[in-house]
């Protein structure tokens, strides 16, 4: 356990679990568990899409510089969970300096575009499968939904040690074999040429930084398990080093994908493949390919597994609220579930991974995800620099959050100026998603002003 | 601030629990120490659970908590008396919990279901 100087924890007084401190997440775990969440399959397919839009060196750059925005933002985190320890995370932080409304309207659609997400994740899923076996591509997203959702509602949970390896098994697999690659292109004496790119539009590199956010979506969820952690400075740690892994990954990722052979690689943007498959193809044998694949399998389904429960207790909430329809609210008393929820969210990821498919949406969703994850990164760093979260009025602080928000939200207008051929779908699905935030906040305020009519109206049993 | 006490709310809370049967029969196998730690008075209360019934209730912390909620006064006085439930508040930063979540989920439960629709 990590003490403090005088002997204590950063725990409430007398806390304890059944079986002791050692079954609370501490450093390790909670490091794995913040990377694990942001490195999902599908940002491989970002990373690609960067690749191709500033290339080289360029692409390691916008990866570092998002990377830095993150790690400023990381602190925020760190310091607002640090005044707020709440489970809800980001929800919380908003919703105690701008208020509920605003806080839905900010969070919900990054929660609604990680189930579209889940619609391009699953169909990676179903082209690893269908190398596992012979199945189609379309059966195997599918039995991906269905089996983690089945898994879920069963009441299981993948514990901290199953994400910590699946996780640092696919962190070490991809940087091995990148570093393998990277050394087999240099020997060739390529690399210089294959990494300095002539430089790229300032727009375009903009659009790069501001689509690398993205790879890093999901990090700051760590401070949810700030209840749970065995010390709450653990949890600090893991924000801040989550985003120095989740660079060094990304960075030797991209540089992988650009010294790769110009034809091993898909011309268009567009396309569902796995790029982690295509390094281990270059630069490995058979048993390697199929660790990969085992490894992108394992982080993909204990990903999906903790979002589900996630994202379920979340509508749960927000029903029992009455922002959402009552009956999501309806928990199981065995599992403690709330199985409305759970289903609800089985057929939307149906339904999303449907759409992501029929209309081509994989490059949208990931483009809008960007926007979204920027938006609410501003309104972070705004609401860091507010009360209760700024214990002292301080004119520079103000102007830092200030700042830092605009510079996010600078970092979704590029995405959105450089978004070409996919900007109406992307616009499609931003007006989807801050449309169904708004419509719950609605409803949310109108059930807050119902009840407070209903509470002036009961009589006062001190009167 | 109400001028309530939270101690009688609890009792009072406990008796409406208890007097449930089918929502002390899901708990049954519950077993737990909870601390209800208001952010604005002096005033804490602490309860002991086992096989899902309320065995203890008193004016400090239990030694060796599963469990401490933390709010202002008036959200524990409003979950006590059954007027909110605790998932609102602590969606929203009004309520922190510290240790398991299933737990809190627990209770959660627990006044959701006996909270008047």
């Amino acid at each position: 356990m990590n003490d403090r100087s005088d002997g204590t924890s950063e725990r409430g007084p007398g806390l304890r679990t059944a079986a002791g401190d050692k079954d609370l997440p501490g450093y390790g775990a909670l490091l794995a568990s913040a990377a694990g969440t942001a490195m999902a399959t599908v940002c491989a397919l970002g990373l690609f899409s960067i690749e191709r839009l500033v290339g080289g060196v360029w692409s390691v750059a916008a990866i570092v510089l998002a990377g830095l925005a993150c790690a400023v933002l990381a602190r925020s985190f760190a310091d607002m969970t640090h005044v707020l320890p709440s489970g809800a995370g980001p929800l919380a932080f908003i919703a105690r300096t701008l208020g509920k409304s605003a806080s839905l309207i900010v969070v919900m659609p990054y929660l609604l575009l990680m189930l579209l997400l889940v619609g391009v994740e699953s169909m990676i899923v179903g082209e690893l499968l269908a190398m596992l076996c012979p199945i189609p591509v379309e059966l195997g997203a599918v039995v991906f939904i269905v089996g983690t959702w089945g898994t879920c509602r069963a009441g299981i949970r993948i514990g901290y040690m199953a994400q910590s390896v699946s996780t640092w098994a696919l962190v070490l697999l991809i940087v091995g074999l990148a570093i393998v690659l990277i050394v087999e292109t240099a020997a060739s004496g390529q690399l210089g040429a294959r990494l300095w790119t002539p430089a790229p539009d300032p727009s375009a590199f903009v659009a790069a930084v501001g689509q690398a956010l993205f790879l890093f979506m999901g990090f700051e969820l760590v401070s949810c398990q700030v209840t749970v952690a065995r010390d709450k400075r653990d949890v600090s740690r893991a924000l801040q080093g989550s985003v120095l892994v989740l660079a060094v990954f990304y960075a030797a990722f991209s540089v992988t994908l650009s010294v790769m052979p110009g034809g091993a690689l898909p011309t268009s943007v567009d396309t569902v493949f796995v790029p982690q498959i295509l390094i281990a193809e270059q630069s490995s044998g058979i048993e390697t390919v199929l660790l990969v694949t085992v490894a992108c399998l394992a982080a993909s389904f204990s990903s999906f597994n903790g979002g589900l429960l996630a994202l379920s207790r979340f509508a749960q909430a927000l029903s029992v609220q009455g922002a959402l329809p009552r009956t999501l609210g309806t928990m199981n008393p065995r599992t403690l579930l709330p199985t409305h929820a759970l289903d609800l969210l089985l057929v939307l990821s149906l339904v999303f991974t449907a759409l992501v498919y029929a209309f081509d949406l994989y490059r949208a969703v990931l483009l809008a995800s960007a926007v979204a994850v920027a938006i609410m990164y501003a309104v972070i760093a705004i609401s860091r620099r507010r009360p209760p979260f700024a214990t002292t009025p301080s004119p520079w602080g103000d102007r830092i959050g200030l700042g830092l928000g605009l510079v996010f939200v600078l970092l979704a207008v590029g995405v959105l100026v450089d978004a070409g051929p996919w900007l109406l779908s992307t616009a499609s699905i931003l007006v989807f998603v801050y449309g169904a935030a708004t419509w719950s906040a609605r409803r949310l305020h109108q059930r807050t002003r119902q009840r407070h009519g209903e509470r002036r109206h009961e009589p006062n049993p001190s009167t | 601030m109400s001028t309530s006490s939270l101690s009688s709310a609890l009792a009072a809370f406990v008796e409406i629990y208890h007097a449930d049967t089918k929502v002390l029969a899901e708990m049954a196998g519950w077993s737990c120490r909870i601390g209800l730690v208001p952010s604005d008075t002096d005033e804490v209360v602490g309860l002991k659970i086992e096989g899902g019934r309320v065995t203890q209730v008193t004016d400090h912390v239990p030694d060796d908590a599963d469990l401490l909620v933390r709010s202002s006064y008036d959200v524990l006085l409003d979950i006590l008396k059954l007027r909110s439930d605790p998932s609102g508040p602590y969606l929203f930063g009004e309520l922190t919990v510290e240790g398991p979540e299933a737990h809190f989920v627990r209770l959660d439960y627990i006044v959701t279901k006996l909270c008047p629709q």
